[in-house]
């Protein structure tokens, strides 16, 4: 059975893309990895493991298009709209913010007059490479555009096809908890929340455990810069949702240096993280 | 001729505000032959949205038949709606709106042709939000 993680976090610069990218490599000692790296902002995981990547995919959404003929400027799609992508001013065409638009199409429903149709525009790539067992897929969203939960969704439907041939799935999420990250966590069985001893880790890991609740995912915590400072604050948090540290890392000069060259690291304590993920 | 100013508060005697799409209000001044007729204040819906507050704030400015804005700087997104519906805008001077006004007629300002930051003004995800 194939097995879904995740490698999560809320803060940012805690060491998600490092340690899930450690612990894909651990894995893929024995097991077939599929990494998926889903910050699509800024996706880096093929420069920590020196793959190359390249484009299989455009991802498109689905943009209105407008036709004049047809259209009376009532303004019916502009009230529709959520994302402010379709200004209108009064006796004016509508005008698209097409960087706005989700591709929800609500605005193509909402026309008394079917003047919208639809066209594409491109939004991301999804991009794939490979090294030894571990296969990267990698999303990467076009600059200026908001929506990169699309991105997200887009990879992992590119990816369904193909997860029953890993043993193991590992997601690496962006930041936060907002839609992107949201979208990267339905489905996976297990997700680990990657801190730091610092208040602002402490902050950011009750919100990424508030919403693994929501979203139904079993939690574990890690703790990466473990010996920075006094760890006590991140084992409350843990306790306090009913999940635990199950690995640390160190701060150490070996694993700064491995990071800075462009390595994956290595560390006993990631294959800690291997075992119980095995 | 309308002008919309992006202001701090309400009336003539207000600060102009530098920030166009999350200013708190608009003051609008109808003009006739260089010289203020009336005017009022509308409030900046746009204020508060999560995002897009720029290009909302052009599409309430342009409901207002206004052919002139005076702010600090406008968005990319905002300049967008602009150049559509063929507003034009000037850079404000720190001043209440009325003299923003009087150094407009007197051609004393000058105009914007090129957006500026997006999201500059604001809390909206155009903020930082590609950083790790």
């Amino acid at each position: 059975m194939t097995k879904k993680i995740a490698f999560t976090g809320g803060k940012g610069g805690v060491g998600k893309s490092t340690i899930a990218t450690a612990v894909a490599f651990e894995l893929a000692k024995k097991n077939k990895v599929l990494l998926m790296d889903l910050d699509v902002d800024c996706p880096d995981d093929n420069l920590i493991l020196g793959i190359k990547i390249k484009k299989v995919k455009d991802v498109e959404n689905m943009i209105p298009q407008f036709d004049r003929d047809k259209c009376t400027k009532c303004g019916e799609c502009s009230k529709v709209c959520k994302e402010h992508a379709i200004v209108f001013v009064k006796d004016k065409y509508p005008i698209l913010i097409p960087e706005q638009c989700s591709g929800c199409k609500a605005c193509k429903i909402a026309c008394p007059f079917g003047a919208i149709s639809e066209k594409k525009q491109k939004i991301g790539e999804i991009l794939i490479g490979e090294k030894g067992n571990i296969t990267l897929l990698s999303g990467e969203i076009k600059t200026g555009v908001e929506e990169s939960s699309l991105i997200v969704n887009a990879v992992k439907k590119y990816a369904e096809k193909k997860e029953g041939k890993y043993d193991y799935i590992i997601i690496d999420t962006a930041a936060g908890t907002h839609c992107p990250v949201i979208s990267a966590l339905l489905d996976v069985e297990v997700g680990f929340a990657i801190t730091e001893p610092t208040p602002l880790g402490k902050h950011d890991l009750n919100l990424i455990l508030k919403l693994m609740k929501e979203l139904k995912v079993k939690s574990h915590v890690i703790l990466n810069r473990s010996d920075i400072a006094n760890k006590e604050k991140i084992e409350k948090m843990a306790k306090k949702h009913k999940t635990k540290i199950v690995a640390e890392v160190p701060y150490s000069k070996k694993i700064e240096k491995a990071y800075s060259s462009g390595k994956p690291i290595r560390h006993s304590n990631i294959e800690k993280i291997a075992e119980v993920i095995e | 001729m309308k002008i919309a100013v992006s202001s701090t508060a309400k009336g003539l005697e207000s600060q102009a505000s530098p920030i166009f799409g999350r200013c708190p209000f608009f003051v609008i001044v109808e003009t006739k032959e260089n010289e203020i007729k009336n005017s009022k204040t509308i409030e900046n819906k746009a204020n508060s949205q999560f995002s897009g507050a720029g290009i909302t704030a052009a599409e309430l400015v342009g409901n207002e038949d206004v052919k002139i804005v005076i702010s600090g700087a406008a968005g990319p997104r905002a300049f967008q709606v602009f150049n559509k519906i063929g507003i034009k805008v000037f850079k404000s001077v720190t001043g209440t709106v009325k003299e923003n006004i009087k150094k407009y007629l007197a051609g004393e300002l000058d105009e914007i042709e090129t957006p500026g930051p997006r999201g500059k003004g604001g809390r909206g995800p155009g903020r930082g939000r590609r950083q790790k």
